[in-house]
């Protein structure tokens, strides 16, 4: 009589599927949990059934939409760590109204403006101030963009240590499984959890799984092993001689490529992204920079001409020929026209200076200078920057203005080599790049020293005109300096409408493949209750049957009494 | 079609269109709010430039305005001086008349009265070639730190014998548009000392004839109508640079006029660019706030019985 064992068999079976929908249900919420289902046979003695029995249980997954979705991980860590960094730098740069943009228009609407009343200190002032909001603003922006820098640069060794320890733990899932399926057992929630911190993973780099036997999975990343079975790879974060962030394989010591991820994207806007952007923004400085300083210190302040001026630019070398001492401005070979006026007498006479930065160092252009009856330049050692000082009873200029008694005339253009805008000397701004612009602390203190004129009268303000026609130069490829800002604007913007779109995209494309994932792995509540009925019935089913049959069995026994 | 929908994809379908919903109905307020559509480059990446070029292009019209008033300003100053000065010529002009005619009928007591008057008339030319409307000589050219005419040198009775300029040959200008500039502070010497029609020369010439007392009334005569030749060849000269000035007034004028209408055209560019379409962004913002509600009164529904209500 088989009774017994049936009736039993399907209690015994009918509490492990409650077991497991109960499992189910618990872990409807969780991410990453796969549901199950027990799937029974009937059990056969002989010829004979016996009963039920738990075949075994199945784990739900769709691997293809499981690759899709790692990869989309991958490409939704690049994406949201690429917008944040552009978001930043759209900040920096100060798009809005009063930004970059605005303010170096406010400089020249300012000297625009007071062209007709240069002798106007309280005019000048704006003028001024509107370069000195200039040069705060590249700071500023300058500033924010190499924090960002920084930023990611210290997030780039975390994550490494997240992935380090996301490595770990994998191999020491893959080495559970490994060892519970090789002893005929299921492992599927170690699977889950296994599955879920690739999961993790995949949103900071881009990686590869491939399944071996027994429930392991190796992981991949450009070609380096993040995971071979129960071994965990591990890669280190290193800098470059050039500054740049280089992940390295441990293992081999080889440069990791990360093509997206979050890491992947913090090691591309480190290294490749924002350096571009911020040379840029150097480049937009550097210019205004050198086109301003060129006409400031070939005018005349209302001081008329100085008797001392110190270069705010250095060379790497003063002996080394000036085309090869690092200076931010290339010169070319020219001349320089200095007055020097005898402030006794009044007499001026002008001096061309031959200048060729391919054989004269620095300290050569000091010695020439030197030569010029009045003048004693030199070189500061310590900073390698150019002194030019008037001798007792002179004082000079670059304006060109004829010589008294007059002359040969007014000389149009007084340094044709570009010399004091390269070395800094006599100009409105320090400095040749974002980070580093600022207008020169004496002109913030007496404005009467910017360079309205060019004949020294207060009322002349053509050097002004000078002055605000740098406005309309094209200098980036038909861009003026203003049209440079803002297409070095509309690009970041660009890029983060662009990025905001493509996130927005994938966002829509990860809610499919999880749709399309969850269809199949995922939990229904309804779903489990309806087999949590089923296996009710069949408990409640198998408990009457062996009610019943022991009933029987009690009357055969009777009928002995 | 998936077949199978479970809590966790409604959950998660519900959030995501939240956010989206959410953050498009706060888009559409915050332009309603601002009444800006473009606020940063990346709110219209392509718009941004000419944007920027529009908002820059109105401040330099303002900057440009700002400097054509000044000049104008200037130019009005110095039009009023010129007339006082014509009205001096003219007025000398009369006295060369009368004296010529006098010289002939009422002797010298009444000679000397013109000649004084004369004397007069030097000193109100002299103040008003000097003059400083704010602050800065008019005839001084660019070198507005100096007193442009000055005598430099008196007879016994101090009276001036040569008026000398100390000014800049160059006349002050002012930039009313790129690359356009308008003069504004005249170099006085070419206004009043211009050869054979130097204004100071011919009243002091006029004056010394009047009082001349070494010639005979005829001579007088004759001469003083020289000097009458004189002063109208100052006075035609004058009349000239005040009509060059007039010129250069009216266009300012149309500058001005220019200026203005550049200015609404970049202020309109400006307002197509980066402001909001209200219609649209009202009507999109309902939009978003009614499916916003609908995500909400569907996401209730999720949570709503199930089989399990029904299992007892």
């Amino acid at each position: 009589m088989n009774a017994y064992p049936i009736g039993t068999s399907a209690i015994s079976v009918g509490r492990r599927a409650l077991d497991l929908i109960g499992q189910n249900i618990a872990n409807a919420a969780t991410p990453g949990y796969s549901r199950q289902s027990l799937n029974l046979v009937n059990r056969v003695t002989g010829t004979a059934g016996t009963g039920v029995d738990a075949a075994y249980i199945t784990r739900f997954s769709t691997p293809a939409v499981r690759t899709a979705i790692i990869t989309a991980n991958a490409d939704q860590g690049a994406f949201d760590t690429r917008i944040a960094a552009r978001q930043q730098i759209e900040a920096a740069f100060g798009t809005s109204d009063g930004g970059l943009g605005a303010q170096i228009g406010e400089f020249f609407n300012q000297a625009e403006l007071i062209t007709g009343r240069p002798e106007d200190t309280a005019a000048r002032r704006p003028l001024v101030a509107a370069a000195a909001e200039i040069a705060r603003q590249f700071n500023a922006a300058a500033g924010s963009i190499d924090l960002l820098r920084a930023d990611l640069a210290a997030s780039v060794p975390r994550q490494v240590d997240e992935i380090n320890g996301l490595a770990q733990r994998i191999a020491d899932f893959n080495q559970r499984i490994s060892v519970l399926e090789k002893g005929g057992e299921q492992a599927n929630d170690l699977r889950d959890q296994r599955d879920q911190l690739v999961n993790d993973i995949s949103k900071r780099i881009d990686v590869r799984v491939v399944n071996q036997p027994y429930g392991v999975v190796n992981v991949i990343a450009n070609g380096a092993a993040v995971v071979v079975g129960e071994f965990p790879g591990a890669f280190d974060s290193t800098t470059d001689g050039a500054g740049n962030l280089v992940v390295t394989d441990r293992g081999t010591g080889s440069p990791v490529a990360f093509s997206s991820g979050t890491l992947g994207a913090a090691l591309q806007e480190h290294n490749v992204d924002i350096p571009a952007t911020r040379q840029r923004l150097d480049a937009l400085a550097g210019e205004l920079v050198r086109r301003v300083n060129a006409v400031q210190a070939t005018g005349l302040g209302l001081g008329g001409p100085i008797t001392s001026t110190t270069g705010s630019v250095s060379v790497t070398s003063a002996t080394a020929p000036l085309a090869s001492a690092g200076l931010p401005f290339p010169l070319t070979a020219g001349t320089l026209t200095v007055s020097v006026t005898d402030t006794a007498t009044g007499n001026r006479t002008n001096t061309a200076v031959a200048i060729d930065p391919a054989t004269q160092s620095l300290t050569d252009v000091a010695t020439a200078l030197s030569a010029v009856p009045g003048l004693q330049a030199t070189v500061d050692p310590q900073s390698n920057t150019l002194t030019i000082q008037a001798q007792s009873g002179f004082a000079f200029d670059f304006a060109g203005r004829d010589t008294n008694p007059p002359g040969g005339g007014a000389v149009a253009n007084t340094d044709t080599a570009g010399l004091l805008a390269g070395l800094g000397l006599n100009g409105l701004f320090s400095g040749s790049d974002a980070v580093g612009i600022a207008v020169r602390p004496e002109l913030l203190a007496d404005p009467n020293r910017l360079a309205a004129s060019r004949t020294g009268r207060p009322g002349d303000g053509t050097n002004l005109e000078r002055l605000s026609a740098i406005r309309d130069v094209a200098v980036f490829g038909g861009r003026t300096l203003v049209g440079e800002f803002a297409d070095q604007a509309a690009t970041v913007g660009g890029e983060v409408k662009s990025l905001s779109d493509q996130q927005t995209a994938q966002a829509g494309l990860m809610q499919n493949l999880f749709s399309q994932e969850q269809a199949v792995t995922g939990v229904d509540e309804n779903e489990e209750f309806v087999r949590l009925l089923d296996f009710q019935r069949m408990i409640q089913g198998a408990s009457r049957y062996l009610s019943v049959v022991n009933g029987a069995l009690d009357e055969i026994v009777n009928i002995i009494k | 079609m998936n077949l199978r929908i479970t809590g966790q994809v409604q959950t998660s379908s519900a959030i995501a269109n939240i956010r989206a919903r959410g953050a498009d109905l706060a888009k559409f307020q915050e332009q309603i709010n601002s009444g800006l559509r473009v606020k940063s480059a990346s709110d219209d990446p392509v718009a941004y430039p000419a944007l920027l070029s529009a908002k820059g292009a109105s401040a330099r019209l303002s900057s440009f305005s700002a400097a054509a008033t000044d000049a104008s300003a200037t130019l009005n100053d110095s039009d009023t001086a010129l007339g006082d000065v014509n009205d001096v010529l003219v007025r000398a002009r009369q006295i060369a008349l009368e004296g010529a005619d006098t010289a002939t009928s009422s002797g010298p007591g009444a000679l000397e009265a013109l000649a004084s008057e004369v004397d007069g008339l030097i000193d109100r030319a002299l103040r008003s070639a000097n003059v400083k409307p704010d602050g800065k000589p008019l005839y001084a050219g660019t070198a507005t730190d100096v007193t442009p005419f000055r005598v430099s040198a008196t007879d016994a009775f101090g009276r001036p014998t040569a008026i000398a300029y100390d000014g800049a040959a160059e006349s002050a200008r002012a930039l009313t548009g790129p690359g356009q500039t308008v003069d504004t502070r005249a170099a006085g010497d070419q206004l009043f000392q211009r050869p054979g029609a130097d204004v100071f020369q011919s009243l002091l010439n006029l004056r010394d004839t009047l009082r001349d007392t070494s010639i005979n009334d005829t001579t007088r005569s004759q001469q003083l109508n020289a000097r009458l030749g004189d002063v109208d060849a100052a006075r035609k000269a004058l009349g000239e640079a005040r009509g060059a000035q007039a010129a250069n007034l009216v266009g300012l004028e149309a500058t001005q006029a220019l200026i203005s209408d550049q200015k609404l055209s970049a202020d309109t560019r400006t307002g197509e660019l980066e402001g909001t379409d209200f219609a649209e962004a009202v009507v999109r913002m309902k939009e978003m706030d009614t499916a916003l509600q609908a995500i909400y009164a569907t996401t209730v529904k999720i949570v709503q019985p199930g089989i399990l209500d029904f299992i007892r």
